[in-house]
């Protein structure tokens, strides 16, 4: 019905007229060019380099606090309970309830930093890394090391402690690793959480560089202290014990509290112990000066200790905390510190029976926190002893630091060390027993709503 | 250069030899030419009339072939004969002697005794075979033998003219043949008994039985489609369709109501006369300034306007530096079918497709000149009903000068402006003045109205004058249009003006046989010229507005100065102190000069098409355009300026007792300037197929596109510049200043803004369609697109927005016998058009921050946008169906239905925390809209008086169906004239929302609201703050859902009368009524102060609050927004009318012209009927200055 007739003659001015076409159209980055001048891409190490050293926003600041509320280092006179907000008067009293506010910022701003690390780890695989070879290692060791710790420290709130037996069946975190923000995640295994944390802390250790331009920046030992706290996390002993002796083969230099100017810890850039600065999120239950120091703990304070002095002060004829190892006031220190991995190594020494290097760290650190020559170095050949001497010493050097809640956590499953927290808030008693439920935080609202992932069990 | 060329090959005769020289001076000296005026074209053009028509033949030839005569006949006269090669075969040799004999006595000598003869139509000599005519009565009833014969016949028009190139098939055979110059054909091998069907672009398709005659003689009659003139193929910007198969939904300007209007620009003369189209309200903010939509909105937050095509490309520039003298055809693409072509380039809100003249081939030089001039009424300052009477003000002055309300501003440090009668008041509170002299004083302010004075001084009658020249013709081979236009517009803001001179040259011509090359050279130059004084006109300092009482200038016309910025007390010692004056004369700065702006946009578009006949039907085209424009504004405040000495005073540095130290601003001039410069590629290539044989018809389209435009944009400031010279002297950029006298630290403002912008495109595009029998077609279309502004993601994916239609021409079934109507076709259509927003990228993108972080002191950035790789098209689908209809000659119509759904509509959308994002930007959003497009066509009288009516009406109602985002509050939406979208579902994107109002306190005239339990409250803060949607009130849709348009045409021989009447229906406005907080702060006043409660019981007659000292902020805000101030913004328009009379006949022949056509129209004639009732025109809802009245004079000529 409907004739074509194409000429052999006509076919080749065709074929010409499309083979022009197509070499303009084949050209795969043609619609790549940036459609706005002002806007502006990252596309080279010092661009990724300057994301991460936001300290302002996003990194070093708004690491989680919700589990310091709930720990037993401090209590609430009523009147300050009923001041305080919400949240945090929730998270005080140990309730099974959902959250009082649909947004919690410990959940969301580590995943904000979480997806900035991701677009850093995406964008920095597209650089050249011989346009800057340590720049891009740096960045890349950065990011790895960055997304590391917020996992870790998610997994502290959110998560089940760590039991090597039945991680794999414990719901660990939804798994972010691109820059993708549609990509839908249910909550990977605790395991598998765990093993990305260390995958990502383990690489950093090739890429971090030992010295670090700026505190804000993580180094080599930063990321061997924090590898040690996890593995000692995981009650992986003779792991820690090694990150430790890596970590304090880099730096071991301990601040002598005799030698501080007007009895305050000095701001980070100029503390030695520091590895990694970071500070965590304000609330006013943990506020200087709202949190009353729980008087045992203050009062293991020896009075030769120094700690007990530049740690607290009085305030409304109560103690508070005014020691946080940011060296400001306020907020609170939560990174990395090597008075923490000397502690860590005291501990595996003692669990793995090597009583003596326990004791020597311990006594290492001590000597710099007591008044000069008042110290008199503890030893023991009872492991029990030596262990419940190390802990105790933790938690008074790490007090408000962020981690006694984890502490707490995985002491608890030892009978030896179990411990119910107790509160009494308008003279009604509320406790919290070991291994409860309610030490895994309940996940916000808005993201079982929006994601669909699993709740935590109450 | 090619023009000339081309016209020199194709151009024959006198008068052309004449313009073609004329020609080579205009290419040559383009500038010169510009700078025309009228005078000169007119003066031009009658003296190339002049010529022509005294033009007489002499001729001396012995025994030459009739060819010779025509060829000297043609040479001395420029007339053109038309004719079959074998009708003068028979033809005798020719000897003649003439001496400047007229033109018809050299024919009728010369036809004589041929067995021809002739007809002279415009310059065109028809000849036609004498037997033929003669023969035509004598044999009509001659009966055919059963053997092959040969019908011969001829074809003609409505008035005898002969239709030409008329394609007339034998029904059932495989025999064609086409109608010569004079409408003539024969077919052999018939038998006499079968039917001739006639196809012609200009006539209607006819079906002639032969019954047995050897000749045939036929009318036709002129096609049209309904009754209004309109072309009978549209143009997609791809192809041209026949509109008879046309699936789709298109609507046409009608081309002689566009062409009876008077304006500027093009797209104002498209309102009241376009299926579907409808103008916004000119005098309300819009967001990106959107001022036409297409069956109303189908998206959120994406760019609404629709997509304007020039001469098959995409148009980027200002469409208002178009001719619209230049404007072939204009066709307005509407749903899925007619727009999916243009797939995700804003096609979803409709594609307006306009085509520029062109020369025909086989035409004489024809030479048209327009020329108009439009006077508009000084427009009317008192329609702003934001205004408080003089004498109101000054009552309230006194009143809160009384109660202190001034002192603070008295005596602030920071020598706030203070009114004249509060100057007065207070000098004679301290006794500086007698009281009986400040009394006296005040009294005599209130005579003032400050409108009076800037009508008088600032405003005048904008007088717009329009010249249009253009020349067109062409040969066999070739054909050219050219064209010149100036307009001169003197604005109604006095020393506004603007000049537009365009340059429009298309070619079109044949090199070789098949290969056709077009190319085209528009240039455009607009000259803008902005007197900036008039902008300055406030008080400055705390105050937003003026006091009503400003005299600009004393009884004898000098100027006055008036209060601006700081305390008459502080302006009058400045000099003592060592400044430079401070005060400010507005007259005065108008009248010397001394802020201008001056803004030249040169706009260059070029393009080139190739297009190859590779075999009958197959073609292969390549086109190219490249545009280029650059838009360089720089304004200048002379050293006399206020502007210029309050920035150099400001910014000088004083001595410890506050007198005058130095200067940081250099003295001089200030110079501002903004350049932006725009470059666009647009390459195309396409291969197109269509086939015609016997009942089958198919064409196809394939192709490729890619484009680029790149626009970049610089500032920069200039201080103590020198006009004379050009020079400047540097400033100190970095440092912070006190400024005088406020203390307050700034930097020396300087235009910075460096912007830049790229978009580029590359689309894959094919159609195609068939028609079987004329009967029913069925067409489809299929694109894909790639831009730079999406993420990977959806460049790879790569989706294709397509399109389907069908149509049925019922009237050709043979079961088709209905009485009344003449033809009835249906139609259907269903497909998805595209749309994006410029706004988004799907790219990731961060920001530096200046200084270093805290501590640490290092450079850090944050991320800025997370960039989404999904990020894609909107894609709106549309179903369309229609009929078209007609009853006779007496009513032919349209009707439309129309149903848009839009998905991946751009919105924001929450996110799950663990994302790292509360929300993102994407395709999350859909919404769906309905329509109606109706169009009537009535021919009422078709007699020597001519009265046709055209009625459209057109209903467009949108809904968002789906919208994530939690960014609308209630409390943000009552009071949204901004039109600004926001999203509610359920809701149309633009809607009018207000607080429920119980009316006033019969108490104490507080207005009153509803709280959330629904009790009546006057708690404002509360109220204010809604906390569900559903307490406050939605009227509707703040667009109008019922619109169109009513044009009436009338006709009485050489008469013509266009009236054209527009209305809008369905919607709301919220008004403006008294804010008392910023009447007292701000001096923003409104009518509505008189009628505002003043005793108990007035609440049953006004709903304007009582007035209440001090104002209550929230007050004032909620009873702005509450349900009292809305109104139904319901009009009906008459928009205009135009009346022209075509002085043909003697004179128009005396002076040898085609045509001499002399008209005046009339604009913004006024509202017929609106349904608010204090006078507001819902255009201008929110009050500012309506557009004027105008009346404009034109002639129109075409020799």
């Amino acid at each position: 019905m409907i004739k074509l007739n194409f000429n052999i003659k006509h076919q080749h001015k065709i074929g010409f007229l499309f083979a022009t076409l197509i070499i303009c159209s084949c050209n795969k980055d043609w619609l790549n060019e940036k459609p706005n001048k002002s806007l502006v891409v990252p596309n080279k190490v010092k661009d990724f380099q300057a994301i991460l050293d936001n300290s302002v926003s996003v990194y070093n600041v708004n690491y989680p606090a919700l589990q310091e509320i709930a720990t037993d280092d401090y209590y609430l006179l009523d009147i300050t309970f009923e001041a305080t907000e919400n949240l945090g008067q929730h998270i005080y009293q140990w309730k099974s309830d959902p959250y009082p506010s649909e947004i919690i910022p410990d959940w969301s701003e580590a995943y904000k930093r979480i997806l900035t690390s991701n677009i850093v780890l995406d964008g920095i695989e597209k650089v050249n890394p011989n346009s800057d070879i340590s720049g891009w290692r740096n960045v890349k060791g950065t990011a790895l090391f960055c997304r590391a710790i917020d996992y870790f420290n998610l997994t502290q709130l959110f998560c089940k402690p760590y039991k090597s037996i039945s991680s794999d069946s414990e719901l660990g975190l939804p798994l972010r690793l691109t820059p993708n923000v549609n990509e839908q995640h249910s909550r990977a295994s605790l395991k598998r959480t765990y093993e990305q944390v260390l995958h990502d802390l383990i690489q950093s250790c090739d890429l971090l560089p030992i010295e670090p331009k700026y505190k804000t920046r993580p180094s080599k030992g930063a990321a061997y202290a924090l590898l040690c706290r996890i593995f000692l996390n995981m009650e992986d002993y003779n792991q820690a014990k090694l990150y430790a002796d890596s970590a304090l083969s880099l730096s071991n230099t301990l601040l002598d509290f005799n030698t501080l100017s007007n009895g305050r810890i000095p701001l980070f850039t100029n503390n030695p112990e520091v590895l990694y600065n970071a500070t965590s999120l304000s609330y006013g239950p943990i506020s200087p000066l709202n949190a009353i120091v729980d008087s045992n703990l203050y009062n293991s304070y020896d009075t030769n200790d120094l700690r007990r002095s530049i740690f607290y002060k009085l305030f409304n004829n109560q103690q508070t905390f005014w020691g946080s190892y940011d060296g400001r006031i306020i907020p609170f220190f939560s990174g990395l510190a090597t008075d923490e991995v000397l502690l860590s190594r005291a501990e595996c020494n003692a669990r793995l029976g090597n009583l003596d290097d326990a004791t020597n760290d311990l006594n290492t650190l001590l000597e710099k926190r007591w008044i000069t020559n008042t110290y008199t170095p503890f030893n023991s050949v009872d492991e029990n002893e030596v262990l419940t001497t190390i802990l105790n010493e933790r938690r008074k050097e790490m007090a408000f630091r962020s981690t006694r809640w984890s502490d707490l956590r995985r002491l608890n499953t030892d009978t030896r060390f179990e411990k119910t927290l107790t509160r009494i808030i308008n003279a009604t008693l509320h406790s919290l027993p070991p291994n409860d439920n309610r030490y895994v935080f309940l996940i916000p609202e808005n993201e079982i709503s929006l994601s669909r992932i699993q709740q935590n069990p109450r | 250069m090619a023009i000339i060329a081309n016209s020199k090959a194709t151009a024959r005769g006198m008068a052309f030899s004449k313009l073609s020289s004329f020609e080579r001076a205009t290419i040559r000296q383009l500038t010169v030419i510009m700078k025309l005026t009228t005078v000169f074209l007119l003066a031009f053009c009658m003296h190339v009339a002049a010529k022509t028509r005294g033009q007489n033949i002499t001729l001396s030839i012995k025994d030459a072939p009739l060819e010779k005569v025509f060829q000297e006949i043609k040479h001395q006269t420029g007339y053109v004969f038309f004719y079959n090669d074998k009708l003068i075969e028979n033809s005798k040799p020719i000897s003649i002697e003439a001496k400047n004999w007229p033109l018809k006595k050299v024919l009728d000598f010369c036809f004589k005794d041929q067995p021809l003869t002739y007809s002279i139509k415009g310059k065109i000599i028809t000849l036609t075979s004498k037997q033929i005519q003669d023969s035509f009565s004598s044999m009509q009833n001659d009966t055919l033998p059963l053997a092959n014969k040969t019908v011969k016949g001829r074809l003609f028009g409505t008035s005898n003219e002969p239709v030409v190139g008329a394609t007339i098939e034998v029904k059932g055979m495989n025999k064609q043949t086409f109608t010569n110059d004079a409408g003539e054909f024969s077919i052999e091998g018939l038998t006499g008994k079968e039917t001739l069907i006639v196809t012609s672009i200009n006539y209607e398709r006819t079906e002639i039985p032969i019954r047995d005659r050897l000749i045939v003689k036929q009318a036709l009659k002129i096609r049209t489609v309904g009754l209004a003139e309109v072309a009978v193929t549209v143009s997609t910007g791809y192809q041209e369709l026949a509109r008879e198969r046309a699936t789709g939904s298109y609507s046409t300007p009608q081309k002689d109501v566009f062409d009876s209007r008077v304006s500027t620009t093009v797209l104002s003369r498209l309102e009241g006369i376009t299926s579907g189209l409808v103008f916004n309200p000119p005098g309300v903010t819009l967001d990106n300034n959107q001022k036409i939509s297409i069956r109303g909105r189908s998206t959120i937050y994406a760019n609404d306007d629709p997509l304007v095509v020039v001469d098959n490309f995409p148009y980027d520039g200002d469409i208002n530096n178009l001719n619209p003298n230049d404007i072939a055809s204009i066709d307005v693409l509407k749903d899925a079918s007619a727009a999916s072509i243009w797939g995700s380039n804003r096609s979803g809100n409709g594609v307006i497709v306009i085509t520029t003249k062109k020369g025909k081939a086989n035409q004489g030089l024809s030479i048209n000149l327009n020329s108009n001039v439009t006077v508009s009424k000084r427009p009317d300052l008192k329609y702003d009903y934001n205004w408080l009477s003089t004498s109101d003000f000054i009552n309230i002055e006194r009143q809160l000068f009384d109660s202190g309300f001034y002192d603070s501003r008295i005596f602030s440090g920071q020598r706030n402006a203070i009114s004249p009668v509060v100057n007065i008041l207070n000098k004679s509170r301290t006794g500086m003045i007698p009281e009986e002299e400040a009394n006296s004083q005040i009294e005599e302010l209130r005579k003032y109205d400050v409108r009076d004075f800037l009508s008088k001084y600032f405003y005048r009658q904008a007088i717009n004058q329009q010249y249009s020249l253009n020349l067109a013709g062409g040969s066999e081979k070739a054909n050219y249009y050219l064209s010149f236009g100036y307009d001169k517009n003197l604005n109604a803001q006095k020393e506004n003006g603007v000049r537009r001179y365009t340059i429009l040259a298309n070619t079109n011509f044949e090199p070789i046989k098949n290969l056709e090359l077009t190319t085209g050279i528009n240039y455009t130059q607009v000259e803008n010229s902005k007197d900036n004084t008039l902008e300055q006109i406030n008080t400055g300092s705390l105050y937003t507005g003026i006091y009503p009482y400003a005299a600009l200038a004393d009884n004898q016309g000098n100027p006055l100065s008036i209060v601006k910025d700081y305390a008459p007390d502080f302006v009058e010692d400045a000099p003592s102190k060592g400044f430079m004056n401070w005060t400010f004369s507005p007259l005065e700065e108008l009248r010397k000069g001394l802020n201008t702006s001056k803004s030249t946009l040169a706009d260059t578009r070029l393009s080139l098409g190739i297009k190859y006949t590779v075999i009958e039907g197959l073609n292969a085209e390549v086109k190219y355009q490249y545009q280029r424009s650059t838009n360089q504004q720089n304004s200048l405040a002379k050293q006399d300026s206020y502007y210029a000495r309050n920035l150099i005073n400001g910014f000088s540095t004083v001595k410890p007792d506050t007198s005058f130290l130095s200067y940081n601003i250099p003295l001089g001039g200030i110079l501002n300037g903004t350049t932006i410069n725009s470059e666009a590629q647009r390459f195309r290539s396409q291969l197109s197929y269509k086939l015609n044989q016997s009942k089958h018809y198919l064409s196809a389209l394939a192709g490729f596109e890619i484009s680029e435009v790149k626009q970049e944009g610089t500032g920069f400031s200039q201080y103590g510049y020198d006009e004379e010279l050009g020079t400047s002297v540097p400033i100190n950029l970095q440092n912070a200043f006190p400024i005088i006298p406020t203390g307050t630290y700034q930097s020396i403002p300087y235009n910075y803004g460096v912007s830049g912008n790229i978009d580029r495109f590359r689309s894959f595009f094919g159609t195609s369609s068939y028609t079987y029998d004329d009967r029913y077609s069925v067409f489809g279309s299929i694109r894909y697109d790639g831009a730079n502004y999406f993420g990977v993601k959806a460049n790879q994916k790569n989706i294709p927005l397509w399109s389907s239609g069908f149509r049925w021409n019922v009237h050709r079934e043979d079961f088709f016998k209905s009485a009344s109507l003449s033809s009835l076709s249906l139609k259907g259509s269903y497909g998805f058009n595209g749309n994006f927003s410029r706004n988004l990228s799907g790219l990731t993108t961060f920001v530096y921050y200046g200084g270093g972080a805290p501590i640490t002191n290092a450079i850090y950035a944050a991320i800025s946008n997370v960039g989404n790789p999904e990020l894609g098209w909107e894609k709106t689908r549309i179903i369309n169906i229609g009929a078209e209809f007609s009853l006779k000659r007496l009513l032919s119509g349209s009707f439309e239905f129309y149903f848009k759904r839009g998905k991946d509509l751009i919105g924001k959308s929450p996110f799950p925390p663990s994302s790292g994002i509360n929300n993102l930007t994407g395709n999350y959003s859909e919404m769906k809209g309905k329509g109606i497009d109706v169009q009537l066509n009535f021919n009422i009288i078709n007699k020597i008086a001519k009265w046709r009516s055209t009625f459209f009406l057109s209903f467009a109602k949108d809904e968002i169906t789906k919208y994530q985002g939690n960014d609308v509050q209630p409390s943000s939406l009552p009071g949204a004239n901004s039109y600004a979208p926001y999203p509610v579902v359920g809701k149309p994107v633009f809607g009018i929302w207000s607080y429920k109002s119980a009316g006033l306190d019969p108490a104490n005239g507080d207005p009153r609201g509803y709280d959330s339990e629904k009790q009546i409250s006057t708690d404002y803060n509360n109220l204010l703050n809604p906390k569900e949607i559903d307490e406050l009130r939605h009227f509707g849709s703040a667009r109008p859902v019922w619109f169109g348009g009513l044009t009436n045409v009338f006709n009485y021989k050489r008469f013509s009368l266009t009236v054209s009447i527009s209305y809008k229906m369905g919607y709301f406005f919220i008004k403006r009524s008294i804010n008392y907080y910023s009447l007292y702060n701000y001096w923003v006043g409104n009518r509505e102060f008189t009628n505002r409660w003043r005793n108990p019981g007035d609440e049953a007659h006004t709903s304007v609050p009582a007035q209440r000292f001090p104002a209550d902020q929230n007050r004032d805000q909620f009873y702005n927004n509450s349900e009292s101030n809305v109104r139904k913004a319901d009009h009906i328009r008459l928009q205009d009318i135009s009346l022209s009379y075509n002085i043909a006949g003697n004179i128009a022949n005396a002076l040898k012209l085609k045509e001499m056509k002399l008209y005046v129209y009339m604009n913004n004639i006024g509202i017929l009927w609106r349904s608010n009732n204090e006078g507001i025109d819902p255009d201008f809802p929110t009050g500012g200055i309506v557009t004027p009245r105008s009346i404009s004079f034109g002639l129109r000529i075409s020799l």
